[in-house]
Order: structure tokens, then C-alpha cells, then sequence
């Protein structure tokens, strides 16, 4: 029995040995090494001890992979590892239809349906005007380049992760590298076509002393406030490091300061996280999640959690999200919301669950209703990841990325009112990286198809623009300079528009001119 | 294919990884070598993983995660055990003992196969069946059960020797 309890302590003691990194530590670096930064970060990082065999694992693992590629042919399986995998079913091909297909949003009568009625918004409750105005471009005539940028714009590992205009000023919010660190960064430009990085702010430096955590970066960003307000999320102090929703305004994108340091999104007891920050309202609305966090423990059961804010740098924290809201299972067995946008039909907001999408509607951004998961079925893949809403004048669209064997693709959906949509999607290799609503229109921006060389980079750069959310037209890309990658980002400015994406080489931006 | 999109590990990957960490890190703790930093065989795992498939696609990705740095540590051990070989050959001076990042009390059990200390790791502390820890390590649970019992064996002789 002796011989028992002390085996487990040793193996505790075994397991609890060293002093962890933390989450985030290990998925930065292992952030920096997909991005193939693993050579220089190994070399420059004091802790090491993995340089040397990391170069042999991959020896052994050309060395495995033979083997594996041996087994393949004589058992026919292929992968040598366990873990039955949930490989989603292939994409459609053609465009799938789930109901009745609905009436074009451009043809739809003010005539309200019943579902519609608890959307409306009160008169003091209108929402504010949106960031993009409904403005006179035509998408469809508009021709997309790609922005020759001089290489000193950005260094190995920067990222853009927000594009937005302030008055007439672009503004790109992304992540950078500071001496050794990795540190939220911004970029601006007059025009979309000359631009420069704003110097280092130590606001965003919130690297808590002794931690070995990196700051955590801008999750989204909105014209509202004193200017602009960003939200995102820091390492918090303390054994566990946990994240801490933070939020950021800046009068003109260049000059930023921290709101709140022991606001509502902050709690020595309480984990929080912000995804969405939008303007509607009026005031802004920011929705992520919370936890509380048991005493000496690093996890905790996540609910979701909203905040208002009439200025950008008072916040209050809805306590009563209704009882369908309230009674959200912890993640990542439930759901959380995602994604927030609205129009004068109200609130829309998308999250994910454990079997799908789900779609969340508001009439005062307090109450909130989850649609029926009928209403947005079928869902045919298991995939988290890439959900993307936008409103127009006239309805909603939502994306989601999906997974097919070895490929990935976006399913679009679009609502009228928020509560009944339908499925489609572009092509069975189209990923679509944003979408924006703009007047009564959509664009959707991402890419086409892989290169064919295994890595999975994306292959096309891609744009898209849509009356009803429903039909998609290609749009205009010169193609001169465009590079493999994909287009994740839209706003409007410089010459009409602007759009941050990514490629091999590094972050991109295009532009588009009637 | 390359999973993470555009190098980027996507945002629910990361609150997925958040709650996956701790344990991950401690089963690298156990079954690594010695030399080694178990943070950075779950790097090292994360990254491997995420090259061939999206972490929230995973129908386990706790276990997928736990037999990758199994692989790993296998792999570390296969390479050092040649690396052996050949300084016993070339009879350099070359047994050059590697500093232990482990209590010196605990020598008995790093001397245990990595699987063993996984399985012994798996069953006693982390509390799961042999049926499960068969199915993370790729081996029968008649298998598994040998190697705890062998592992067990081992352990009981070492405590013997020394309380002689």
C-alpha cells in the first residue's frame, strides 16, 4: 500500500516537475515555428534544450514516415497514431439549398414576419449608423491590386488581424515582434497604398513582470467611442497566467490607451475573454466570455458574457442574458458567441457549439433568443473555426470554414430576419476569410484553392460580391502581382477600398478602384 | 496540409489548448528523457499536429496530442541510444553523463520505458482505464496491463535492493 501512494506521489512529483511555460508561451512559439520561424526562435531562445533533437525528430520522422508509408502499402491504413479523427463529410459541390429558398434580400417587402416582431429594435435603441456607409460604390466594377509594400514595412512573424477606417485613415491592428517578444502592432495609411507602423506603444506591452507569457492581441476592432475601440486580450498576472479581456481606444490610430485596468472585463477571481466588439445600439456592445476561476486551479467553466458601453471607455457587464443564455454549457463542451453584428432588425450573433453553428438573436442586445437549431440545419461539418457575420441593410450572412479530407471551403448562410437561414456556398474550394456588409450589399474576401506543393497554403487570393448573399460573383483581381495567399480583412477607404491579407511572403494589402 | 491557415493557430484552437495544457504537460513531464523540457515536447507536439489537422477537428485531441509526444520521446530515445552506440564505438570519452532534470530519488522510475511510465502515469495518477490508456499508447490492454505490472515489478525490485 506504502509501495502504492508512494509510486503516485512520485509520479506526481514527476509530472509537477519544472517550472511550466504556460499556454500561451508554448502556443506563441509553436505559432513562430508554423509560421517557420523555428530555426531563428530556437537559436535566439535561452531555453533550448530542444534545438538538438528537434533537427533529429524530424530526421527520425522522415525516417518514420517511410515506415509509415510502408505500412500504408501493406495494411492499407495511414495514419500511425490513434486518435479517430472526425473526418467531415465531402463539401457539396453544387450549391445546397436547406429550405424553401427565400427571396432575394433586395426583393424582400417591408411585410414583417411574426419571428420578426421580437427583433425590432425600440426607437431609443436605433442602432448607430454602420462603420461602412451605404455608399455609392458599385463592388461589382470595382478592380482589386495587390499594394507593392517596401520590405521594411514589416518583419518575419508580423501578422495583420484588423483593417478599419477612421475618418479617412486606414488602420491595420496586428501582431509584431519587440526585441524577442511578440507585441500587438498597428499600421496606417492615408491612402491604402504608402504605409508606416506605428512606433511601439508600451500600452500594448502587458507583459506582467516574471511571467513568461507574451501579451495576447487585438481580437477586433470598431469605429466608436472617442475614435477607435479595439478589444483583445492580455496574459494575466499570477501562477496560471490566465487571459484577461482588455480593451484599447485611441482618438485617431495612432496614439492608443488602455481602458478600465480594473473595469468589468478585469478580476482577480474571474478569467474573461472578448472575440466581437460592435457599434450598434447605440453605444458598442462586446461579447466573449467568463469564468470564474477556482481557487489554485487553471480552468474554469466559461459562460458568455457581454458588456455595453455608451462611450467606449465606460463598460458595464449585462448580468441577466436571459435564461437560454444563462444556462449555456461550459465551453468546450457548449456554446459561446462569437461574432456580433446588427441592423435595424436588431442583433445577430453567431457562435459555435459542439455540433455546429449557432445563431443567437437580440431585439436590446440584453435579452438574447438562440434560433432554433432546425432553422439552421443541416449542418454538415464539425468545424469551429472561421465564422464569420456581417449585416446589410437588408439581412445577415454568416460563414463558416469547413474541413473535407485534406481541403477546406466556407459555407455561406444568409438570413433575413436572423432566425431562418439557408445554406450555400461559393465553391468547394472557397474559403472565405471576412465578410462585410456595405449598403445592401455583401463582400466576402479569402481565397481559392491550395498550391499544390502539400504546405496547404491557400492558392488564389479571392473577392467576392453579393446582392441576396445567396448568388456570388467573382470579383475583378489583377492578377499581375497577386501572389498565392488569401485576403482576410476589408474596409472602406483610400481609393475605395482596402483589404489586408496574407501570403508566403508576408502580410499583403490590395486595394480597389472603381 | 498545414492546418494552422495562414501559420496563424486559430483563436478556438488556443482556448482548446489552454484547457489541454496542464495535463499534456504534466504526461511530457513523465514520459520525457532526461535533458529535455517537457514544454518544449508539447511545442513540439502542438506543432506537429497542427501541420496535418486543425486541433478542434480532433475527435480526441487530448490523446492525439499525448500519443504524438509519446512518438516524440521514442523517437529522442531511438536517436540517443545510436548516438550511444557510436561514442561506445569511436571509445571517445564520451559518457558524458547528462545532467537529470529530475529529483535524484526518482531515478528508479526514469529508469522505466517511457511507455511504462506513461502507463503506470496514466492509470494511477491521471485515473484512466487500461482500455483507455491501450487505445492513447496504440497497444492491447493486455499489453498495457503487462507493462504496469512489469513496471511495477521493476519498481518493488529497486525498492528492495536499496532497503537491503
Amino acid at each position: 500500500m506504502d509501495t502504492e501512494r508512494n509510486l503516485k506521489h512520485d509520479l506526481e512529483r514527476l509530472a509537477n516537475n519544472g517550472q511550466p511555460w504556460g499556454a500561451q508561451t508554448v502556443l506563441d512559439r509553436a505559432e513562430l515555428e508554423l509560421r517557420g520561424r523555428a530555426a531563428s526562435w530556437v537559436l535566439d531562445s535561452p531555453r533550448a534544450r530542444w534545438s538538438r533533437p528537434v533537427a533529429v525528430i524530424f530526421l527520425s520522422a522522415l525516417v518514420v514516415g517511410v515506415s509509415v508509408g510502408v505500412s500504408v502499402l501493406l495494411t492499407g491504413t495511414r495514419d500511425p497514431l490513434p486518435p479517430a479523427v472526425t473526418e467531415a463529410p465531402a463539401p457539396p459541390t453544387t450549391t445546397v439549398s436547406t429550405t424553401q429558398p427565400p427571396p432575394s434580400l433586395s426583393e424582400i417587402t417591408p411585410t414583417v414576419p411574426v419571428e420578426v416582431e421580437e427583433l425590432l429594435v425600440p426607437a431609443a435603441l436605433a442602432p448607430d449608423p454602420p462603420d461602412v456607409p451605404s455608399a455609392s460604390l458599385n463592388l461589382a466594377e470595382l478592380t482589386w491590386s495587390r499594394v507593392e509594400l517596401p520590405e521594411s514595412l514589416f518583419t518575419e512573424g508580423d501578422y495583420l488581424s484588423q483593417i478599419v477606417t477612421l475618418d479617412s485613415r486606414l488602420v491595420l491592428l496586428g501582431m509584431g515582434t519587440c526585441g524577442d517578444e511578440r507585441v500587438a502592432a498597428v499600421w496606417t495609411s492615408e491612402d491604402g497604398y504608402a504605409w508606416s507602423r506605428v512606433p511601439h506603444d508600451p500600452v500594448f506591452h502587458l507583459k506582467p513582470l516574471g511571467s513568461p507569457q507574451c501579451p495576447k492581441v487585438f481580437r477586433d476592432v470598431v469605429v466608436g467611442g472617442p475614435g477607435l475601440v479595439a478589444v483583445g486580450q492580455i496574459a494575466g498576472p499570477g501562477p496560471t497566467h490566465t487571459l484577461k479581456g482588455v480593451i484599447w481606444t485611441s482618438p485617431d490610430g495612432l496614439n492608443w490607451s488602455r481602458v478600465s485596468p480594473d473595469g468589468p472585463l478585469e478580476s482577480e477571481t474571474e478569467q474573461t475573454s472578448v472575440y466581437s466588439v460592435y457599434r450598434g445600439g447605440p453605444g458598442l456592445v462586446a461579447i466573449g466570455q467568463a469564468c470564474e476561476l477556482p481557487p489554485g486551479q487553471a480552468g474554469c467553466e466559461r459562460r458568455p458574457a457581454i458588456w455595453t458601453s455608451q462611450d467606449g471607455l465606460t463598460w458595464t457587464r449585462i448580468e441577466q442574458l436571459g435564461d437560454e443564455v444563462a444556462s449555456i454549457p461550459s465551453w468546450p463542451s457548449g456554446t459561446f458567441l462569437d461574432t456580433v453584428v446588427s441592423n435595424q432588425n436588431g442583433f445577430v450573433a453567431v457562435g459555435a457549439s459542439d455540433n455546429g453553428m449557432t445563431v443567437w438573436t437580440s431585439p436590446d442586445r440584453t435579452t438574447w433568443t438562440r434560433v432554433p437549431r432546425e432553422n439552421t440545419s443541416p449542418q454538415t461539418c464539425f468545424q469551429w473555426l472561421g465564422l464569420h457575420l456581417a449585416a446589410s441593410d437588408s439581412g445577415f450572412v454568416a460563414t463558416r470554414k469547413c474541413n473535407s479530407g485534406s481541403s477546406e471551403y466556407s459555407t455561406v448562410w444568409t438570413s433575413v430576419d436572423g432566425r431562418n437561414w439557408t445554406s450555400t456556398t461559393i465553391g468547394s474550394d472557397v474559403v472565405i476569410g471576412d465578410i462585410v456588409g456595405i449598403g445592401s450589399s455583401f463582400l466576402a474576401v479569402g481565397s481559392t484553392g491550395q498550391v499544390d506543393d502539400g504546405s496547404g497554403t491557400p492558392a488564389n487570393p479571392a473577392i467576392w460580391t453579393s446582392t441576396d448573399g445567396i448568388t456570388w460573383v467573382p470579383a475583378e483581381l489583377d492578377i499581375t502581382n497577386a501572389g498565392s495567399g488569401s485576403i482576410s480583412g476589408v474596409a472602406l477607404g483610400g481609393p475605395g477600398l482596402v483589404a489586408k491579407g496574407w501570403s508566403p511572403e508576408g502580410p499583403t494589402i490590395w486595394v480597389a478602384t472603381p | 496540409m498545414v492546418s494552422a491557415f495562414d501559420g496563424r493557430i486559430e483563436f478556438n484552437e488556443r482556448l482548446l489548448f489552454e484547457e489541454l495544457y496542464e495535463p499534456l504537460r504534466r504526461f511530457a513531464a513523465v514520459v520525457m528523457p532526461p535533458g529535455l523540457d517537457p514544454d518544449d515536447l508539447v511545442q513540439e507536439a502542438l506543432v506537429r499536429v497542427l501541420r496535418k489537422h486543425r486541433l478542434n477537428d480532433l475527435e480526441h485531441p487530448a490523446a492525439f496530442l499525448r500519443r504524438t509526444i509519446l512518438n516524440l520521446v521514442w523517437n529522442e530515445r531511438r536517436r540517443r541510444r545510436i548516438r550511444r552506440r557510436a561514442e561506445a564505438e569511436w571509445a571517445a570519452s564520451a559518457s558524458r553523463p547528462v545532467a537529470p532534470t529530475f529529483p535524484s530519488d526518482l531515478t528508479d522510475l526514469m529508469r522505466l520505458s517511457p511507455q511504462a511510465r506513461a502507463v503506470l502515469y496514466l492509470v494511477e495518477v491521471e485515473g484512466f482505464r487500461f482500455d483507455e490508456v491501450a487505445e492513447m499508447l496504440g497497444c492491447s490492454s493486455a499489453a498495457a496491463r503487462k507493462r504496469a505490472s512489469r513496471a511495477r515489478k521493476h519498481l518493488q525490485a529497486a525498492l528492495a535492493a536499496e532497503t537491503l
